[in-house]
Parts: structure tokens; sequence; C-alpha cells
């Protein structure tokens, strides 16, 4: 089965948001199924696949009417109530730049209180017990304390201290290692336990995603690249919408020579406007370094990076 | 009126569809196209919200299944209480039916002045 152009899966995403997550998420995969079959019999009657697409799309009307209905079907009369607080949330989100407007925070706070709130929060687990909040944060700012070990590391050695450049090295790793358990701890913890109603935004697939996104990054960091993309595709089995999984994946796309795929997890990146903004802007800068170099030759690129600048 | 006599009948014609067997979305579009000689035509994006809502309202089920070819589909059955509406909505069509042909017979086409 061909996959559809991203313009069609950016049609699908509109068609259902708003609609209860998991409903989202089923409704969106009935539309494409309808969408693929539509295409299929238009091309065996002898149309061009993407005209076949274009007017398999055009058949199901337009995405806004669409979504309309749905959001009536799903929420009866009380769904422009619906559709509003589901609009006030991304503003909400948009402004606060999302869950991980917390290791901004962290990465740019001194040093001590990444290392005065690890302590809090292993004396919260000795005592609390377990739970994802406090594995997820743990996670983070180990993952953050790391970095900032790196960076001294890099300081002694550039000054010639070779003792304290290793002795921050060696930290940076260990703080890496325990980065890396509480994260498998965390997505380990919601495999198993309801999200807490602090995330029943995004609910349990998002919050189940966005820790196999920070486990990813661990393991890449650690050099466990083939772990880090079973961690990455499991965590797009959970959520296939959440911005981060999908340049992660567009990564290991281009890793490959997939050039269909990175540009399909690149356009997904974009159209997730519910967990940052600006991060069109943010795929401008990355979008100039190597590793994303495959992709200039390419004629979509000009599209990829119209759509990035035009962001919100 | 044509546009409201639709939306009521689409309903009516899904149920009926799927009272012989499990069905999923674009079968019952291309179905619903053949059944009504194209008389009754329904914009297919107007096809899912009809069966999102009778689902909301209990009258079907889905459930998912792989297909052979193509892409995995989710298919929809009539319930018991499904059975029921069917039943019943055959009925009050069919009264209305025979209402508006008798209106229709009396009035005989004349048109007062």
């Amino acid at each position: 089965m061909a996959r559809l152009t991203p313009e069609t899966e950016r049609f699908l995403r509109k068609a259902v948001a708003g609609l209860p997550f998991l409903k989202r998420s089923e409704a969106k995969d009935e539309l494409r199924a309808h969408l693929e079959d539509a295409v299929e019999q238009r091309v065996a009657q002898g149309s061009g696949r993407k005209r076949a697409e274009r007017e398999a799309v055009a058949a199901l009307g337009s995405a806004e009417l669409l979504n309309r209905e749905l959001l009536r079907a799903h929420f009866g009369k009380k769904w422009p109530l619906h559709y509003s607080c589901h609009r006030l949330i991304k503003w909400i989100v948009h402004v606060h730049r999302g869950p991980l407007a917390f290791l901004v925070r962290v990465e740019r706070s001194p040093r001590g209180l990444s290392e005065d709130s690890i302590a809090r929060l292993e004396q919260d687990l000795a005592t609390q017990g377990p739970s994802f909040e406090v594995y997820e944060k743990l996670g983070l700012l180990y993952s953050a304390s790391a970095e900032h070990e790196f960076a001294q590391a890099n300081k002694q050695g550039r000054a010639g201290e070779r003792e304290r450049m290793q002795a921050h090295k060696e930290a940076a790793l260990s703080k890496r290692e325990a980065a890396l358990a509480h994260q498998q701890a965390a997505v380990d913890w919601l495999r198993a336990h309801p999200v807490s109603w602090r995330y029943m935004f995004g609910g349990q697939q998002r919050a189940l995603a966005a820790a196999y996104s920070s486990l990813a990054g661990t393991l890449e960091r650690l050099g466990k690249d083939d772990e880090a993309e079973v961690a990455v595709r499991a965590g797009l089995a959970a959520d296939d919408e959440l911005c981060i999984l999908n340049f992660q994946q567009a990564q290991y796309c281009l890793k490959r020579g997939d050039l269909d795929g990175a540009f399909h997890h690149l356009d997904t990146f974009l159209d997730d406007d519910l967990t940052f903004g600006e991060h069109g802007k943010g795929l401008l800068l990355f979008l100039n370094t190597e590793t994303f170099e495959p992709l200039r030759k390419d004629k979509r690129f000009g599209g990829l990076l119209q759509r990035a600048y035009e962001c919100p | 009126m044509l546009r409201e006599l639709r939306k009521g009948t689409a309903s009516l014609l899904l149920l009926d569809l799927l009272a012989a067997r499990p069905m999923y979305g674009f079968e019952l579009a291309e179905a619903l196209r053949e059944r009504t000689n194209g008389v009754l035509t329904f914009k297919e994006g107007t096809l899912y919200p009809a069966l999102h809502r009778l689902e909301a309202e209990e009258l079907v089920e889905t459930f998912w299944q792989d297909s052979p070819r193509g892409p995995r589909r989710r298919y929809y059955r009539l319930t018991a209480q499904g059975r029921k509406a069917l039943a019943e909505r055959r009925e009050h069509w069919h009264t209305l039916v025979e209402a508006i042909n008798g209106a229709l017979d009396a009035g005989n086409g004349t048109v007062s002045p």
C-alpha cells in the first residue's frame, strides 16, 4: 500500500482534530483506509496515483466540514464547547512551550539547582514510592546534569586540567546511565499504570510516547543507536503525532537513505503545534546541519523550508 | 427539503445495509451508490459522521479486521438495539411514504388559482 502524501496526512489530522485521543487515532486510521481504498480503485480505473489521491480527498469534502460533523457526532450539541476548549488548551500549551519547558529551565539554571532537585526527588522516590512523575523528572534532571558535566569537562580540557576533565567526564557518563535507568523506569511505569490527572490533556498514549522519546535521546547519546530507534518506533506506535518523535525518526530514515520517510516525519513534526511553540523556527536551524544534507537536493526541500518558516 | 430528506434517510439506509452483514466505510459508500442508482448521492465525508453517530447511539458496534489486500479496516455491525431501531424506522418510513402518496393522489396534481 503506497504511502499517502503529506498534504493528505495533513487533511486527515485536520479532519479529526479535537476528538477524544483514542477516537481521534481510530477515526484517522479509518479515514486513511478509506482514502487508500479509493485511491486503489481510481488507479485500477486508469488514473495516475497523484491525481487519484487528489480526487479521493476531494470526494471526502472539506476537512473543516468533516471535522465539524465528526465533533458533532461525538459531542452532540456541546461540540462547539469542546472545540473551543481544545483550541484554548492548545493556546495555553503553546504559550508555555509544552512539557520540555521544564528541561529548558533546568539547563539554564545554576548547577546547584539540578543537584538539589535530584536529591529532593530521590528522597521522594525513597519515601513515597515510585511514580511516573518522579521517574520522568529524575530522567530529565540527570540528563541535563550530565550535559552540564560534559560542558565542564570540555572547559577543564581547554584549560589543560586533564584530571578534572576526566572526573567530569566520568560523572557525566554515570549521570547519563542514571538518566537512562529512570527513563526506562518511566516507560515501564506508564505501560503498567494509568497516567495521573496532570497528564490527562495529552493522555496515556502521549505521555508514553514522550517517555519513549526521552529514553531514545539518552540511548542515542550513549551510542546505542539501534536500541534508540526501537524506542522511537515504540513511541510512534503509542502516538504517531508527537513532534519530537517524528523529528527523531526522520533522522533514522535519513541514515537509511529513506528520503520519503524523512520528509513524511518532518512534515508531521511541523503539524504538531500542541507540544512546542516555535518548533518550525527550531527546525530551520537543524535543517542547516550536515544530518539533513541529503534532503537539500530534493525538490520537496523548498516546500519544507517554507512550511517551517511559516509555522507558528 | 431534499437535503433534509437525504440526511434522515442516510441512517436508515446504513442500518439496512448493515442488517445483511458487517461492512466497512468504503464498502458502504459503494453499496449506497449502487443501491440508490446514484439518485441519493452522499458526499463520502458525511458517511463517517453518520456512522459515528450510529455508534454513539449504540445502534452499531465496530471491530478492526486485517485485509488480505489493502489496509486494515474498521467494520460496522448492527447491535440488537440497532436491529430494533431499523425495524421501527422502516415502519415509520413506510407510513410516511404511504401518507405522502395518499396526499398527492388526493390532490391529483391540481393547482388552485
